[in-house]
């Protein structure tokens, strides 16, 4: 049953760090869509001496060393970066952005225990969007009433998984983004909407990437504010199995043919 | 806790510290692993590899390649079958750095096998210094590969001739229902001796000899009705019974399960055989994407049993993947391969200053996991240098075509 808009709850799950978050709300906002929550996911870091045997067991001795070394000679990075190719502005991290907000913040130090979800049952929420949280389970992907949405950068459903703006590129495939329901598989969920983006004249694969990035959170946007305006669900087409692949990150080798492919030919 | 101490001092003495360059590479065992790519070039890594696999030949006076050099006991003797797979190696290297050296101790491993073949057609299995009269289909598998191309490269019809008698044993010890049984471990069949038939549908294609291809196909029949149809995992791909009964396998005898397969499907125009290459191959590229790495031994659901990595099957999985790119047209696979490969160039130690060890391949990484441990052994060195061409000439097909191949493109893979 469609709710008021003016009482639509709709909350963004991420993590205080992440920059994804600032981008995805910035960009509901802009469409006049309220926030009613931001959860964040951050579970508390292991005892430091742990920290040290689990790295000393994972990399050996003398990598970590090294990575020490070099990280103590390294100049501190900035607390905000912009993504690559998402242009000039640069995005603060999640939990800056809604404390200058004033977003209601819920941190929740693991978004499957049964206490968090039992947390944010409480609240409510009719729509959850995915703004830079990890993988999500099926428990908590069935407490919103019209579901989870999350904007990929990729043509579903073609292009599931990883890097799928490089690799549809590589094979000189139609590049783009979808808007679409998450459901417990890997980019599997019930699509909403696609939009193709032009490769026309992309002189690298951060410039591409940017085209993508800027069109994936225009389409949530887009998708979202319909929600909000109506407090319908739409209309999701489900994915059949088989009808795509599951792309991994790309090899630097593939990488460089890309790029050096899009520098050659704009 | 004493136990632990004792153990400790015990494989350090079993590995030999005090010999030349031993110190360097343990040490780079515990000390160097999983990080960074190296900065090192695939030519650096090529050329020492290949550097490699001539010491192991020069340390035997008869012409054959050490089998593996052991930590604890130095270059093993000859073995008659991974110096039969390698000569496809050593032309394609000849052929590579356009150097006659490379062409040179192919002819010398010729000799050498020549030299052991039994009277019926068959070759000994294991190295000459535990066998030379006992005979093993699936070493003679190998061999056969090594003659054919030998042929291929040379004209040379002694060998010709000597191919066509392996061939013909072959042919004669496979049983009625295509299975090979009669000298295997046990009389157990198994689904890696795919890599024996596809040599010898190598060798019906390049002598036109039906019964050499017919037999091939009947031995893929069998094997294609092992796979699991849920997961794309071949029964019998293990070395053992016990591997067999917990379904359960290296990464090394699962390669050469598929390559088999691949190259029977190829070879033979079997659109069913590389559908089924393409399901195992695909269960095997998902978990090294999702695990980082390829453990080296896996269960019929593709999960890991073993962590450490079985080196040469993935150097083998690279090759699987490349050719499957090319086939397929799925970039994919190319991009799995060319993570195995960097997993294996992490672990090669090209400065040591024993050639023993500089450039050569471990059977484990870490070196003291189950897969020939503390060793280096041939094969891992040989399959390595094939699947760094491979890379060479995929990377240089794809970037003049400016896209991934289409499916069915021409790809000489080493070995062809």
């Amino acid at each position: 049953m469609p709710s008021h808009p003016e009482s639509m709850r709709i909350a963004l799950l991420s993590h205080a760090g992440a920059i994804k978050f600032a981008q995805v709300a910035d960009a509901l906002q802009t469409r006049g869509v309220p926030i009613f929550l931001a959860v964040f996911e951050g579970r508390k870091p292991p005892p430091f001496t742990r920290q040290i045997w689990q790295a000393v067991a994972r990399e050996g001795f003398g990598s970590l060393s090294k990575k020490i070394f070099r990280k103590v000679l390294r100049r501190p990075r900035s607390p905000t970066v912009a993504p690559a190719g998402t242009g000039s502005k640069p995005w603060p991290p999640a939990s800056r952005y809604a404390a200058d907000n004033g977003l209601k913040v819920l941190s929740l130090p693991d978004f499957n225990s049964a206490e968090s979800l039992a947390r944010l049952k409480a609240e409510g929420i009719d729509l959850f969007v995915h703004a830079g949280a990890g993988i999500l389970r099926a428990d908590l992907l069935a407490l919103p009433r019209i579901g989870t949405l999350n904007a990929h950068m990729g043509l579903l459903p073609s292009y599931r998984g990883m890097n799928v703006v490089e690799w549809a590129a590589l094979n000189n495939a139609p590049v783009g983004c979808t808007v679409h329901f998450i459901d417990p598989g890997i980019d599997t969920g019930a699509i909403v909407a696609t939009r193709e983006v032009s490769t026309e004249g992309a002189r690298s694969v951060a410039e591409l990437r940017g085209r993508v990035d800027t069109a994936q959170l225009l389409l949530l946007a887009e998708v979202v504010g319909d929600i909000f305006r109506t407090g319908r669900s739409p209309e999701g087409k489900p994915q059949t199995g088989g009808a795509g692949k599951q792309y991994f990150a790309m090899h630097r080798d593939l990488y460089k043919i890309l790029q050096d492919r899009l520098s050659r030919h704009s | 806790m004493i136990r632990r101490i004792r153990s400790t001092i015990g494989y350090g003495l079993h590995v030999r510290p005090w010999i030349t360059g031993h110190t360097r590479f343990l040490h780079r065992q515990l000390t160097n692993q999983h990080t960074e790519p190296p900065a090192t070039s695939d030519e650096e890594h090529l050329r020492a590899t290949a550097e490699w696999l001539a010491a192991a030949q020069d340390s035997q006076a008869d012409g054959g390649i050490s089998g593996r050099y052991k930590l604890h006991s130095g270059w093993s003797s000859s073995y008659p079958e991974t110096t039969g797979y390698s000569i496809p190696t050593l032309l394609a290297l000849a052929d590579h750095w356009q150097e006659p050296i490379w062409k040179e101790r192919a002819q010398k491993a010729i000799t050498f096998l020549l030299q052991v073949q039994l009277p019926d057609g068959a070759f000994p299995g294991g190295e000459v210094a535990e066998n030379l009269v006992n005979p093993s289909p699936f070493n003679t598998g190998q061999i056969l590969n090594g003659l054919t191309s030998w042929f291929r490269a040379t004209g040379d019809e002694s060998v010709f001739a000597s191919a066509g008698r392996a061939a013909q044993w072959l042919i004669g010890m496979q049983d009625d229902d295509g299975v090979y049984r009669r000298h295997f471990y046990m009389n157990q069949p198994s689904t890696y001796s795919t890599h024996l038939t596809c040599w010898l549908a190598e060798y019906g294609q390049v002598a036109c000899d039906e019964p050499s291809l017919q037999t091939a196909s009947r031995h893929l029949d069998w094997a294609l009705q092992q796979q699991d149809k849920d997961s794309g995992w071949f029964d019998f791909a293990g070395f053992t019974e016990a591997q067999h009964e917990q379904r359960i396998a290296y990464t090394h005898t699962i390669a050469y399960t598929i390559w088999g397969v691949l190259f029977m499907g190829i070879a033979l125009s079997r659109k069913d055989a590389i559908d089924a290459a393409t399901f195992a191959a695909e269960g095997v590229m998902r978990r090294l994407e999702l695990s980082k790495r390829l453990p080296g031994v896996l269960n019929h659901k593709w999960q890991a049993v073993e962590e450490p990595q079985c080196l040469t099957g993935n150097a083998q999985m690279a090759l699987i993947w490349f050719k499957l790119s090319m086939v397929t047209g799925d970039p994919r696979f190319a991009n799995a391969a060319l993570k195995a490969l960097d997993l294996v160039r992490r672990t090669q130690d090209l400065e040591n200053p024993n050639r023993s060890l500089r450039g050569g391949v471990a059977g484990s990484d870490p070196v003291w996991g189950s897969y020939i441990p503390n060793a280096l052994p041939n094969w891992a060195a040989k399959f390595f240098i094939d699947a760094l061409l491979s890379k060479q000439e995929f990377l240089q097909a794809i970037a003049t075509a400016g896209s991934p191949p289409t499916p069915g493109s021409d790809f000489r893979a080493v070995p062809s």
